[in-house]
C-alpha cells in the first residue's frame, strides 16, 4: 500500500521564486566579475626614480666600504666589560668575603656571653617565644624527657655554683 | 646564472667577497626592492631599509649557514628589516603601527612614486586592512608570484597555514573591493 503511494508522488515540493533561474545567471556572473576586479590588478603601482637601481650598487657599495675602513672601538665591548666587571667582582668579595669578621657560631658561644647578652638587651619573654614556632615545642617534649639523678648532678656540678642558687 | 652554492663560497671567502657581493647584489636588488616597497610603501623609506638590508646581509653572510637557501634568507632580513622601520617610524611618531599604514596609503595620492590608478589605489587600501601576516602572505604570492614553499622559508610558518593566510586574505581584499 504505502509502496504504491511513493510511485504516485512526482515531484519533491520545493518551488523556487519566480524567475529564479534567470536572475541566477546574472548573479554568478556579477560574482565572477567582482573576482575579475583583482585578476585585472597585475602592478601595485610603485615606481622608482630613474636609475634607481643602476646606481644603487655605488651608493651601497661606498657604505660598505667605508664601515670596512672605520673600525670603531666601541666603549663597552665585550673585552672592557669583563675587566671591568672582573675588578669590581674582586672589590665586592674583600667586603662580602668573612675574612675581616668571624662570625661566632653556636658552638663557640660561650653560656656567660649569652646571659649577659639577654640580661643586657631586655629580651622579653614574649619576645623569645615569638622565635619559637607552634610545632617546635610540644608537651610530649617536656613530659616524655626522662631526666636521671647522674645527669641532673653532673649538670649542677659544672655549671651552677653556690652563690648563685644562695640568691635565687 | 651562478650556481648558489658556488656564490655563497666566494662571499665567505676573504679574496671574492666583494666581487661575489656585486654579484649577489645585481641578482636580487629589483627582487627585494619590491617586497620591501610593498611593505612601507614609499620609496624613500624602500630605499632606507634596502640599504640597511643589503649591509646587513654583507656583515653576516659569514654566519650563513646553508641550512636554508640562501635567497629565503635574504628575504627574511628585508623582511625583518622592514617590519622593525615601521615599528620604529610608528615609535617615533607615536602612532601606532596599523595608523601608520593608513598614513602611508593616504600619502600614496601625491607620491610621485606611485602611479596607480583607482582601482590600485584601492587595492593598496584594501590590502591595509588586513592583519601583517595576512599583507606579508597575499602581497608574496600575488604581486611577487613566490612559490608557497619559498614562502614558507622565508616566513617560517607552514605550507597549509600560508595557503589558508592567503585564501581568507584575498576573500577580504574582493569583499572589500566590491563594497567600496
Amino acid at each position: 500500500m504505502k509502496n504504491k503511494k511513493i510511485h504516485n508522488i512526482k515531484s519533491t515540493g520545493f518551488k523556487t521564486p519566480d524567475d529564479y533561474f534567470d536572475s541566477v545567471e546574472e548573479k554568478i556572473f556579477s560574482k565572477l566579475n567582482a573576482e575579475s576586479v583583482l585578476d585585472t590588478i597585475k602592478e601595485p603601482g610603485f615606481k622608482v626614480p630613474d636609475n634607481y637601481f643602476e646606481s644603487f650598487n655605488d651608493r651601497l657599495l661606498n657604505k660598505t666600504q667605508n664601515e670596512e675602513k672605520t673600525k670603531v672601538i666601541p666603549l663597552f665591548s665585550r673585552t672592557n666589560l669583563i675587566y671591568v666587571s672582573s675588578i669590581a667582582a674582586a672589590i665586592l668579595l674583600l667586603f662580602n668575603l668573612s675574612v675581616f669578621d668571624s662570625k661566632p657560631t653556636f658552638d663557640n658561644l660561650d653560656i656567660e656571653t649569652v646571659e649577659n647578652y639577654i640580661e643586657d638587651e631586655s629580651i622579653s619573654t614574649y619576645e623569645i617565644a615569638a622565635l619559637f614556632s607552634d610545632k617546635q615545642i610540644e608537651e610530649d617534649n617536656i613530659i616524655d624527657y626522662n631526666f636521671d639523678e647522674d645527669n641532673i648532678e653532673e649538670y649542677l656540678l659544672i655549671n651552677a655554683d653556690i652563690e648563685a642558687l644562695i640568691l635565687d | 646564472m651562478i650556481e648558489e652554492a658556488q656564490l655563497l663560497e666566494q662571499l665567505q671567502s676573504k679574496t671574492h667577497k666583494n666581487k661575489a657581493f656585486k654579484v649577489l647584489l645585481e641578482l636580487y636588488k629589483e627582487r627585494l626592492y619590491w617586497h620591501i616597497r610593498s611593505i612601507v610603501k614609499s620609496h624613500d623609506d624602500a630605499d632606507d631599509v634596502l640599504q640597511n638590508t643589503f649591509i646587513k646581509i654583507f656583515k653576516n653572510i659569514d654566519n650563513f649557514k646553508a641550512d636554508s637557501k640562501l635567497f629565503s634568507w635574504m628575504y627574511r632580513i628585508a623582511t625583518n628589516e622592514s617590519i622593525t622601520f615601521i615599528n620604529k617610524k610608528s615609535n617615533r611618531l607615536k602612532i601606532s603601527s596599523e595608523e601608520l599604514q593608513q598614513l602611508a596609503i593616504n600619502n600614496l595620492t601625491s607620491d610621485v612614486y606611485f602611479e596607480g590608478d583607482d582601482i590600485q589605489l584601492k587595492l593598496q587600501k584594501a590590502i591595509a586592512t588586513l592583519p601583517e601576516k595576512q599583507q606579508l602572505v597575499f602581497n608574496m604570492k600575488y604581486f611577487e608570484d613566490l612559490k608557497y614553499k619559498d614562502m614558507s622559508e622565508i616566513l617560517e610558518t607552514s605550507e597549509g597555514a600560508l595557503k589558508a593566510s592567503y585564501h581568507i586574505a584575498v576573500k577580504k581584499i574582493e569583499a572589500y573591493l566590491t563594497q567600496n
